[in-house]
């Protein structure tokens, strides 16, 4: 890819970032690229070094090692080429606790160039209601609305959302959803934190999971989903030992207690075609529990979620980085 | 190390052409903000009437002329101008700076476009607003009073706001040090008592050694109190109280020459200085 092509289609590229805090290495090894109009999700563990990332990107960390580009150019220091592009909702809102909801709203149009109207932004995030209530007085997820209708007003070409809809209730962050997929539609690339993984799963066209400064797993939320294998699971019949459960054609076996119970649990990453392996992996299974007249009780299988992966990321189960 | 590779480019990757919005412009929107600010908060309208206490003790002693015409009211009236911004800039402004950073209203404003320059203005002309205030206050004490007026009144202003200007720059950079408003705030004691007691009410500067005198020059205060009573009174007074003569016009500004450049290069030095000035305040704390 030539550099003219890549800056055409890439907003923010991310290459082997690093980040310390004294000796302690926050970030370790980031790379990642978002094109215009594409949401990305950084999710991860608390302390993982998502915030830290984000910081660098709007300009307020040099890298330790590696480097940070929006539009080709170094944020480092908010550059006036980028300022008026960029935007952002700080994982912890900073905002004049003093002025009203309209005052806040009218000071950041003023700072800035072309923005939306004021009715508009109240419209958007909601908050018309409230248009003459000092920030003071606002509930945590009116706060939260608030600074994100400050962060969209100016029309940023590049939003960084870090936890945007943390302290909402499950009504207003669908609306935020909405909010943030207009952005991405209008042509924004959005960096996106969230501990919600139903939200990485609605808005997110690609999404990495951090642990410990490093990404661990990439990929749109299907590759990252499908690679992670299906799960089959039914619970161990009470005179069925373990090692008497057959082997099944590209499946893992694991069992789980559960309660009073033991589960079988396969899970069914390799196989020819994602789409089959289920099917393949589950006739010498049924077979095999016709041949001892056995009903297998709650039999069941699915795909592994976002939180299965979430969850083995946390754990650290996943030590060799997954690249999609 | 993972790399995530961008998706396919998407149909409209057109951006739209934005200009950054200018510094004066973003500048005064922020004053007028700080003017709100200012009434909603008592605090800071205490911290604005602060330096008022410094003219309490002139009612207590019996005042006796030093030059013709000057007596030691009009002279500590006199002193009072710089001392407003002295007050105002290191009491004030690192309170201020420490609490907003840690709150992180900084950092949301240079995330949303808001140059350093424009934030750094606002507060000069903010502080600059107070101490004219209190200085039209003082002037017309000083005019029932003592049918004192300013001899030069540009020299006066151009002083006064150089002297702002170090002050809030100065008292900036005292936040950069300080983890929140309260250590801010005694932080910036010690700058503001060295200033205060140096700038040649309460030691005589004249009767020490030569080379502690021209230190005590080089510091911004005792120009910024010369200045504003030389212009003020229409005396030479560069040269101490002693050496004082009758100076006006040009030879008062040939005069005032080398303190104007002192507080001018105060005003550089610290300029380059605010530079590291950390605006997230989690970086190196
Ligand atoms: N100034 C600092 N000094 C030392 N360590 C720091 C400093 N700032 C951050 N850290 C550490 O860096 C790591 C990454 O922090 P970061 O805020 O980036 O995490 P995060 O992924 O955003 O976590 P969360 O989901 O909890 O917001 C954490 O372990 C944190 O304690
Ligand atoms: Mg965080």
């Amino acid at each position: 890819m030539n550099t003219t092509s890549q800056n055409r289609s890439v907003a923010i590229h991310v290459s082997d970032l690093h980040q310390s805090y004294g000796s302690f290495e926050a970030v370790r090894g980031v790379s990642f690229t978002v094109a215009p109009g594409e949401l990305f999700a950084l999710l991860g563990t608390n302390g993982a070094g998502k915030t830290t990332t984000i910081e660098t990107l709007e300009g307020f960390r040099r890298p330790t090692r590696g480097s940070v580009r929006i539009f080709g150019i170094d944020p480092f220091g908010q550059p006036p080429e980028l300022r008026p592009r960029v935007n952002a909702v700080l994982q912890h809102s900073g905002l004049f606790e003093e002025l009203t909801v309209t005052e806040s709203i009218e000071l950041a149009r003023d700072l800035a160039d072309d923005p939306m109207d004021t009715a508009e932004v109240l419209e958007a995030v909601v908050l018309a209601d409230k248009a003459r209530n000092t920030v003071r007085s606002l509930s945590g997820g009116e706060r939260r609305r608030l600074d994100l209708g400050l962060a969209i007003l100016t029309r940023p070409d590049v939003l960084f959302l870090d936890e945007p809809t943390t302290g909402m209730d499950p009504e207003m962050r669908r609306e935020t959803w909405k909010i943030i997929s207009s952005q991405v539609a209008r042509g924004a690339a959005v960096v996106l934190t969230t501990h919600y993984l139903e939200e990485a799963e609605r808005l997110a066209d690609r999404l990495a999971i951090m642990h410990r400064g490093e990404i661990r797993v990439s990929g749109t939320v299907s590759e990252v989903v499908s690679q992670w294998g299906d799960r089959i699971s039914f619970r161990l019949p009470s005179h069925i030992r373990s090692r008497e459960l057959p082997e099944l054609p590209g499946a893992e076996l694991t069992i789980d207690v559960r309660g009073d119970h033991q589960w079988a649990v396969y899970t069914v990453t390799t196989g020819t075609d994602p789409a089959t392996r289920t099917h393949h992996a589950l006739l010498p299974l049924l077979k095999w529990a016709e041949e001892r007249s056995l009903d297998l009780e709650r039999l069941e299988s699915r795909p592994a979620s976002l939180e299965d992966v979430f969850l083995a990321v946390a754990q650290g189960d996943v030590t060799d980085l997954v690249d999609l | 190390m993972t790399t995530a590779t961008a998706a396919t480019p998407p149909a409209s990757d057109s951006q739209t052409p934005r200009k950054p919005v200018s510094v004066l412009r973003q500048a005064l929107r922020l004053t007028r903000t700080e003017f709100t600010l200012f009434y909603r908060y008592q605090m800071a309208l205490y911290s604005a009437a602060l330096p008022l206490i410094f003219l309490l003790p002139l009612s207590v002693f019996e005042p006796y002329d030093v030059l013709p015409g000057v007596d030691t009211t009009v002279l500590s009236l006199t002193w009072f101008f710089p001392i407003a911004a002295l007050t105002v800039g290191l009491s004030h402004v690192p309170n201020v700076y420490a609490i907003r950073r840690e709150r992180l209203i900084l950092k949301r404003l240079r995330v949303s476009g808001v140059t350093p320059a424009a934030i750094f203005t606002s507060t000069v002309l903010s502080v600059f607003s107070v101490v004219v205030v209190q200085t039209v206050l003082v002037a017309a004490l000083l005019a029932a009073l003592k049918e004192v007026f300013p001899t030069a009144p540009v020299l006066f202003l151009v002083s006064l706001a150089l002297t702002t200007v170090v002050m809030v720059l100065l008292g900036v950079l005292i936040a950069n040090f300080a983890r929140n408003g309260e250590s801010a705030q005694i932080i910036s004691m010690v700058p503001f008592f060295l200033l205060i007691m140096l700038s040649g009410l309460f030691v005589p500067v004249d009767l020490l050694p030569d080379g502690i005198a021209m230190t005590i020059g080089l510091l911004p205060m005792l120009p910024a109190v010369r200045l504003a009573q030389s212009a003020y009174l229409g005396y030479d007074l560069f040269d101490g109280i002693s050496n004082a003569e009758a100076a006006t016009g040009v030879d008062l500004w040939l005069a005032a020459g080398p303190s104007l450049l002192i507080l001018v290069a105060w005003m550089v030095l610290l300029t380059l200085l605010l530079r590291i000035f950390q605006w997230d305040p989690r970086v190196n704390k």
